[in-house]
């Protein structure tokens, strides 16, 4: 009796120290499941969290490319997005402006002239219809908008559109870029990006990593780029409905270079206005360029962001325009604008004329009345 | 002989905007010396409508008023006061509506009453003025 008690004992002790190796070998495994789990989570999080994990990168590039089209303006070529299957894309305003009828090129190179729908300059959209079915669009559907505001700083973003144009033929472009800030002007929501815009891609399609549309591109600096926010683009899509004339910015600006000295000048800062800047240059002459290319010459214009002509009259001497413009620069962010007048002697060279000698200068703080003298 | 008193004429009867109290107070005040008035010239964009009101097209009408906007040497003022950030128009909208139609980026514009000078919108440093009284009109009975 004394043995087996004894027996007993023994095993009883055995298996409670057994137990208690086994809880602790338990605490330390579940410890590191956690940790593991933890380290999951971080890794999910960095890469989009759960939903963005499902998304297959190369299917959403291959799917959402295909609703991404070349615009073709009068004075500027840009990038536009199929938005239904019924033939509707949108684009920003300034690619568009001063054309009667854009063009729209599909990634095979076939054309159709489109036809306005809506405009709206001031943000800088403008919403255009084919008469073809376009299976192939990006949803923009009000259920959708909230995935801007799920984006947190340096999560990715797509940039899809055609750089330079009809200039370089090939596929549409995508980038990958990063997220930085919802920015607010007058009413209209900009999306930062760290990516690298060129000239063309302006109107192209700006999405999350699973293909969904947050922004129309729209403008870059060196390093920045701003996109207009899918939510600004639905309330212009919605005010458009509803206003009595949508088409009221529908404007056209006049190049009518060759057929005087006012005109020439006119065109001369037209061009500014709609970022025809080689056309611009190709007004100046050559006396004036003194051997300056494009290239630096276009390097004065490195923070412009608009020009506008104030008013423009012939002089009392023969061929001599006097004018006055603003320029609108952006400096640290900050739109600054910049008042100058002047006069430009404009030369006609083999029935073309040139714009030869400038006076310029810049007016510091005009008053009121200088806009109406 | 007669007088008329011209704050009760209306040419374009038949449509009128929503009375603002707010400007008629103001303008009372400003012809009366009791607060600031300036003349400068504003960003279009940080002038907001009083109303969604739109005047009836009336093309004499536009194109005085564009001739006015486009040609040196008699500008025409929009009428506005400063509130929550933004300068509101609410007697002019003629001229406020030809503006939009040219495209134009900015107005001339007479503030009544105090605003922040370094506003965003203000694009040129606004200069004090005196408004002075309008005079009646006269007519004459025959």
């Amino acid at each position: 009796m004394n043995r087996i008690s004894k027996k007993k004992v023994f095993i009883t002790l055995i298996t409670f120290i057994f137990i208690i190796f086994a809880v602790n070998e338990l605490d330390s495994r579940i410890e590191q499941l956690n940790d593991l789990q933890s380290r999951v989570d971080r890794i999910e999080n960095k890469l989009g969290g759960t939903d963005t994990l499902d998304c297959d990168k190369n299917q959403i590039i291959k799917d959402v490319s295909k609703s991404i089209v070349r615009v073709v303006g009068a004075y500027s070529e840009g990038s536009g997005v199929i938005i239904d299957n019924k033939g509707t894309i949108i684009t920003n305003y300034h690619v568009v402006n001063g054309e009667p009828s854009p063009k729209i090129v599909f990634s095979d190179y076939s054309k159709i002239t489109a036809e306005y729908v809506a405009v709206d300059k001031d943000v800088d959209l403008a919403l255009l219809k084919i008469d073809t079915e376009t299976p192939n669009y990006i949803d923009l559907s009000q259920k959708k908008l909230y995935l801007l505001y799920t984006l947190q700083p340096l999560d990715t973003v797509y940039s899809f559109g055609f750089p330079l144009g009809t200039d370089i033929a090939g596929d549409v472009t995508v980038q990958e870029g990063h997220f930085a800030s919802l920015r607010t002007d007058a009413g209209v929501d900009y999306i930062h990006t760290d990516l690298s815009l060129q000239g063309g891609q302006s109107g192209g399609a700006l999405t999350d990593v699973c293909g969904n549309l947050i922004g129309i591109n729209q403008l870059t600096l060196s390093g920045a780029s701003f996109s207009i926010s899918n939510y600004t683009v639905y309330e212009f899509l919605e005010s458009s409905m509803e206003k009595e004339n949508p088409l009221e910015d529908v404007t056209t600006i006049s190049f009518l270079e060759d057929e005087s000295a006012l005109e020439a000048v006119r065109a001369f800062y037209n061009y500014q206005v709609v970022h025809q800047l080689e056309k611009a240059y190709q007004l100046l002459s050559d006396d004036f360029l003194d051997g300056i290319s494009y290239e630096d010459w276009i390097k004065g214009y490195a923070d412009v962001v608009g020009i506008e002509l104030i008013s423009i009259e012939e002089t009392d001497q023969e061929n001599v325009v006097e004018f006055k413009m603003e320029s609108i620069d952006l400096v640290y962010q900050d739109r600054v604008s910049k008042y100058f007048e002047g006069t430009w002697e404009v030369e006609n060279k083999d029935g073309l004329w040139e714009l030869n000698k400038p006076s310029i200068k810049q007016v510091e703080d005009p008053s009121w009345d200088w806009f109406y003298e | 002989m007669s007088k008329i008193d011209i704050s009760k004429l209306d040419p374009f009867a038949g449509d009128s905007p929503p009375m603002d109290d707010k400007l008629i107070d103001l303008l009372k005040q400003a012809y009366q010396d009791q607060i600031p008035v300036h003349v400068t010239m504003l960003e279009i964009e940080s002038i907001k409508p009083f109303s969604d009101y739109k005047p009836p097209y009336n093309e004499q009408v536009v194109d005085i008023i564009e001739k006015r906007l486009t040609t040196p040497g008699n500008p025409l003022p929009l009428y506005v006061y400063f509130s929550k950030g933004k300068f509101i128009m609410s007697d002019d909208y003629y001229t406020y509506h030809v503006h939009l139609s040219l495209n134009s980026k900015r107005a001339l514009c007479i503030i009544l009453g105090e605003f922040d000078h370094n506003q965003s919108g203000v694009l040129v440093k606004p200069e004090p003025i005196e408004l002075k009284t309008p005079e009646s009109a006269e007519v004459i009975n025959n």
